[in-house]
């Protein structure tokens, strides 16, 4: 048995954009201004939180499902992280995070397990309503980040933070049964009940993976920015499905996803917006920008895959008849 | 027979590899009920969606009234006063039965946008007045109505059209005994001279064909093998006709007797899915065929399922004798050695978009997970090889994407990443549906092999020639019962055991 092997295309595009974006941001806004180390610290710092939360969402999105939560879930389980490290002391903030977080995953696993309900519909009614609790919890108040975290805002510790944290997805999602199943329910869900496993345990955990990691995320979030008020985490979740998606993991799930390219993405995407704000582009037209880029990238990505795939058939129909 | 309504010359349709209708050819004279009989998949519904519009043939061409025809869809079909009755319900469950009716031609209704019900409801009428069919409600929404007052109301609507070439696809089936009657005399009124239409009947029920056609014509294989007047048809020589053919060569099993170990491997007591299983028992043995058959809508694709544990609502037990294990979900099957391939490969088995490596290790990856739940990659990597490998899977390599093979090797895909495995029993719902003789030679081969290594196989076929050719034991199944369990040694007669089936 030969393998010819063809052109890594789709794993090469990602990169390519990346590139692009780097040297066309660095001729817009400036190489000196848009690399200099403190403004790739800041980079890093807004990446940082984006990363967090994509590692938990790409559990979600591989089995083919939305969960549009993340937004308001940020600023709820940061801001509840908060109060209760001012009410009971630092150690309550993390655990009440991650709880809230847990308990957003656990909720939205039952209705789309055991109700069998849409995620997006029941992702956009669950976010209506944590915007609303946010709403009032922190309404012209803000959550005060207890001082006693703070020390976890620091370039290298969230560096070895993230490298550990996607050490060890990675290992969940590509070196364990459990990745496989969930890759698995990505492309076709029938036949993994036809398989034998439990799909509705895989989707649950999935969903609380996702939740999890959000909270995560908030809670590095508070720390950077010293609290939270009901405006945090504004779009955060249509940023981190940016990301996944410009990274080129497929919206559709499946075993085509893989955990660098949340990296890749979240890079591209902050490069991208923070070069149009640096070189002064009006806050309406760097939206207007990106989306476009958006557009672009993940078209590209589409036309390249059905293309690659033809010629797949073509090679595939060729050995037959040789 | 001078007068023919419609002339089929040639006809062919494929799908893929598979020839649905192979150079059919067929006359049928003005005023005739012809009756098509044939096995499952012998392309009899094939054929009649090619002459109302709703496929279109690879090759072949057919004339009505001498003119070339060649519908584009339903519609078209219709202009030509050509009607179906399709097998599957056609109804819009949530909307009115008299809407129904005339779906798609309620312009002639309608007034400035509007719809004039009264007058659509009064046409409806007319045509249940005018063909003496059994009154339906009108009102309400047609998803209430039972499945035969729905039958009725799509024979209302195939005829709303004024069709003189009607089709009917397994009408009868839904019908009680009373509705039979008013049906069969509508036939006999639609194709009388002085209404001169034409019937094309479907029907798995050859007493009735025999009865009710002027006409019938034997499909084998996508072809048509035989036709003639009905009354010239003994109804043992139709089945004959049907069904038998030549079992050749060592494709099956060269032995005639029913041999196996006494040990039981899986006991299923009172088996019942609501609507799809009535108290089913059985024995599997060790080294034991179980063949599973029955005509198309007996119920044995429901069998699978009910023991797999992915039916809703199943009572009765299934237990794995040896482990002393009650079978409930599908989870307790795979942890008793046990697999389950389903009828429909690439909805419920396969994952199309993935490789063949990903295919294969699926299943396996339970096992195969080390300390910590660790997948080593090149265990995996080499399972996958080893199955490809050992079941000749043709392809350019492991990363493959499924769905470009050929049904065959997905067939060989779908088969290989379970028997892999060290299995005690497996049920194969129609492991050769849709591929080649080749391949199909091969897993018989593989079905052998598993025989002669211990494994007990329950073999459920939609193809009675391959359940007689390879099983020590028949069951088969009629309207979702058993009706039989027939015996390798004593009882493999043809006709004896669709005697049992129909």
């Amino acid at each position: 048995m030969k393998t010819k092997k063809t052109f890594p295309w789709l794993t090469v595009v990602p990169f390519m954009i990346l590139a692009a974006i780097i040297i066309i941001m660095g001729f817009v806004a400036g190489w000196g201004t848009m690399y200099a180390g403190n403004n790739i610290e800041a980079l890093f710092n807004q990446a940082f939180n984006w990363m967090v939360a994509g590692l938990g969402m790409v559990f979600v999105t591989t089995i083919g499902s939305t969960d549009i939560t993340h937004g308001a879930l940020l600023c709820l389980a940061g801001g509840l992280g908060c109060y209760a490290g001012q009410a009971w002391g630092v150690w309550a903030m993390v655990p009440v995070a991650l709880l809230v977080g847990i308990a957003s995953g656990a909720l939205l696993g039952i209705l789309n397990t055991k109700f069998k309900a849409n995620t997006f519909m029941m992702s956009l009614a669950l976010m209506l309503a944590y915007k609303g609790l946010n709403g009032s919890l922190f309404l012209n108040k803000r959550a005060v980040c207890p001082e006693g975290i703070k020390f976890i805002d620091n370039v290298w510790f969230k560096i070895i933070f993230l490298i550990i944290l996607f050490l060890v997805v990675l290992f969940v999602y590509n070196y364990t049964p459990f990745g496989t199943y969930l890759k698995g329910i990505g492309e076709n869900e029938t036949a993994m009940k036809h398989v034998g496993f439990n799909v509705s345990k895989v989707k649950f955990a999935a969903f609380v993976i996702s939740g999890l990691l959000c909270a995560l995320a908030s809670v590095f979030n508070s720390a950077r920015l010293g609290g939270f008020d009901n405006k945090a985490g504004v779009s955060f979740e249509m940023n981190v499905m940016m990301v996944m998606f410009i990274g080129g993991i497929p919206v559709s799930g499946g075993m085509k996803s893989q955990l660098y390219k949340i990296i890749i993405g979240a890079f591209t995407i902050i490069i991208l917006q923070n070069g149009l704000k640096v070189a002064n582009i009006e806050a309406g037209y760097v939206q207007l920008i990106m989306g476009i880029v958006l557009l672009l990238s993940v078209g590209f990505t589409l036309f390249l895959s059905r293309r690659l795939s033809r010629l797949n058939e073509k090679a595939a129909v060729n050995q037959k008849n040789a | 027979m001078a007068d023919i309504v419609l002339k089929i010359e040639h006809l062919c349709k494929y799908f893929g590899a598979t020839k649905a209708n192979d150079d059919l050819n067929i006359e049928i004279p003005r005023g005739a009920v012809l009756g098509l009989a044939g096995e499952n998949g012998s392309g009899k519904s094939t054929l009649a969606s090619m002459i109302c519009g709703i496929q279109k043939p690879t090759s072949g061409k057919m004339y009505l009234n001498g003119q070339e025809y060649a519908p584009k869809s339903p519609v078209d079909a219709n202009a030509h006063k050509v009607s179906m009755v399709l097998q599957e319900l056609g109804v819009v469950g949530s909307m009115d039965p008299v809407l129904n009716m005339f779906l798609g031609r309620t312009k002639q209704f309608a007034k400035g946008g509007l719809l004039n019900l009264n007058a659509i409801k009064k046409e409806a009428e007319a045509q249940f007045e005018k063909w003496n069919l059994t009154k339906v409600p009108m009102t309400g929404v047609a998803g209430n109505m039972s499945i035969e007052q729905r039958k009725v109301l799509e024979l209302a609507r195939a005829l709303s059209i004024d069709p003189k070439f009607l089709i009917l696809d397994e009408i009868s089936q839904a019908l009680s005994h009373d509705n039979r009657k008013v049906l069969y005399d509508f036939i006999k009124k639609f194709t009388s001279p002085e209404n001169g239409g034409t019937i094309l009947m479907v029907t798995h029920d050859l007493e009735e064909m025999v009865e009710i056609c002027t006409h019938i014509s034997v499909l084998r294989d996508g072809k048509i093998i035989d036709t003639r007047r009905s009354e010239e048809y003994e109804m043992d020589e139709l089945k004959r006709l049907m069904i038998g053919r030549e079992v050749s060569g060592d494709y099956y099993r060269a032995d005639q007797e029913e041999i196996y170990s006494d040990e039981v491997v899986l006991r299923v007591e009172h088996l019942n899915v609501p609507g799809e299983l009535v108290d089913i028992n059985f024995e599997l043995h060790k080294g034991e065929i179980l063949g599973v058959c029955g005509l198309s809508d007996g119920g044995i694709h429901s069998v699978g399922p009910a023991l797999f544990g992915i039916s809703e609502h199943r009572t009765g037990t299934v237990e794995y004798v040896p482990g002393k294990v009650q079978l409930k979900k599908p989870l307790d099957m795979i942890k008793t050695k046990g697999a389950y391939l389903s009828k429909d490969r690439d909805k419920d088995g396969l994952m199309l978009d993935a490789s063949i490596g990903q295919n294969i290790s699926v299943p396996n990856v339970r096992l195969l997970a080390g300390a910590a739940k660790f997948l080593s990659p090149k265990k995996v990597n080499d399972l996958s090889q080893k199955a490809s490998v050992d079941f000749e899977i043709k392809s350019s390599g492991l990363g493959q994407v499924v769905k470009s093979l050929s049904g065959g090797n997905k067939q060989k895909v779908n088969l290989s990443r379970w028997l892999v495995q060290d299995l005690d029993y497996v049920i194969l719902d129609c492991p050769t549906r849709g591929v080649d003789i080749g391949v199909k030679a091969y897993i018989y081969g593989v079905l052998k092999k598993m025989k002669e290594s211990g494994i007990g196989i329950i073999l459920i076929s939609d193809e009675l020639p391959e359940a007689m050719g390879m099983s020590d034991r028949l069951l088969v199944m009629k309207d979702h019962e058993m009706a039989g369990m027939l015996s390798r040694t004593t009882d493999f007669v043809e006709e004896k055991i669709v005697e049992v089936m129909l």
